[in-house]
């Protein structure tokens, strides 16, 4: 006889009850670190392309020429509500030693480049994107609005136009406003060092 | 020993109380530190994302600022608010001397950019820069 005391249905019952509230704590732990890492994480990225975004924009802005303000040249600076395109002057890139030959020398001298910034539809099809010239810069940007600085009447305040109709100048202050799926909208003024500041007169700004 | 060592594993006997109730402590005391760990993440998330926009409104107002100093001088006080969606935010630049050893003293002024939440005026953050003196009025 090799008889064996089993549980009972009450300590059945109580082993099961504890278990359950344990699982219960456990679960709801587990999916609160799920959803703060999730959150963690689509917020540092959003962070990372709001620091990327804006920092290339600030070097083409700040590299940004006035190259040809004929009527007739091929490619002509625009500067708009929903975007804009201009040509930027890219410095020669910095000597680089080593080579097998003991030869100093950079890649070559200035560069010119024409750049647009505008939303468009993605290449992955999945939403629209800001896009540099063909090239997806952030992904998830829904709308870009852009608006000019220029001087008020009185010579004394800022105010924003929303394009800028001055083909033989570049404007001083750009503000962008990004309004980026799943986040709050992001507000950026930018300086063309070589822009104006030109007053506007009321009805028909500059 | 080793009779003892089978005895110790497949003894029948239950837990104690003690022996539960300290199970269940060292189960929470795991869970509070899980929840904190958690709470602490998110909490830094928030202050960066606070400090992220504050530094935008500070370089963004100063931009706009030095841009308009350079055609009408500015006065040695200024502030404002910022337009949506940072209606909740807002300005003050005040300029002041700058230390004698920068040479020459007189000809650059110390100009302090402040951004700060209006319901919460602790949440704030100063950008420092310096300006030629022909920037501001007399």
């Amino acid at each position: 006889m090799n008889r064996r005391a089993g549980l009972t249905f009450v300590e059945l019952l109580m082993a099961a009850t504890l278990c359950s509230i344990l699982m219960v704590g456990l679960v709801g732990h587990l999916r609160g670190g799920v959803a703060a890492w999730r959150r963690t994480t689509e917020a540092t990225e959003e962070l990372q392309w709001a620091r990327g975004t804006f920092e290339r924009l600030r070097q083409d802005l700040a590299n940004a020429v006035m190259l040809d303000a004929r009527p007739e040249a091929p490619l002509k600076p625009s500067f708009t509500s929903e975007g804009m395109q201009f040509h930027l002057v890219r410095p020669a890139s910095p000597p680089v030693a080593g080579s097998a030959r003991g030869v100093t020398g950079g890649s070559g001298g200035a560069t010119v480049e024409w750049v647009s910034y505008r939303v468009g539809p993605a290449p992955n099809g999945q939403g629209t994107a800001l896009i540099r010239q063909g090239e997806v810069l952030w992904p998830g940007v829904r709308a870009l609005s852009v608006r000019y600085g220029s001087l008020s009447s009185g010579g004394s305040a800022l105010t924003w136009v929303s394009s800028w109709p001055d083909a033989t100048k570049l404007p001083k202050l750009i503000e962008l406003t990004i309004d980026v799926e799943g986040a709050s909208q992001l507000r950026q003024v930018v300086v063309i060092p070589s822009g104006t500041l030109q007053p506007s007169d009321g009805k028909t700004p500059l | 020993m080793l009779r003892s060592k089978r005895a110790c594993l497949f003894s029948r006997q239950a837990f104690l109380l003690v022996e539960a109730t300290l199970t269940a402590a060292v189960i929470a005391v795991g869970l509070v530190f899980i929840s904190r760990g958690m709470a602490t993440s998110l909490h830094t998330l928030s202050r960066l994302r606070q400090q992220e926009v504050l530094l935008r409104l500070a370089e963004s107002a100063m931009a706009e600022r030095e841009a308009v100093a350079q055609s009408v001088p500015a006065p040695d006080r200024q502030e404002g608010r910022f337009e949506a969606p940072h209606e909740a935010y807002q300005w003050t630049l005040t300029a002041g001397a700058v230390e004698p050893s920068v040479a020459p003293p007189e000809a650059i002024r110390e100009v302090t950019l402040t951004v700060s939440r209006i319901d919460q005026p602790s949440v704030a953050l100063n950008l420092t820069t310096l300006w030629p003196t022909d920037w501001l009025k007399e």
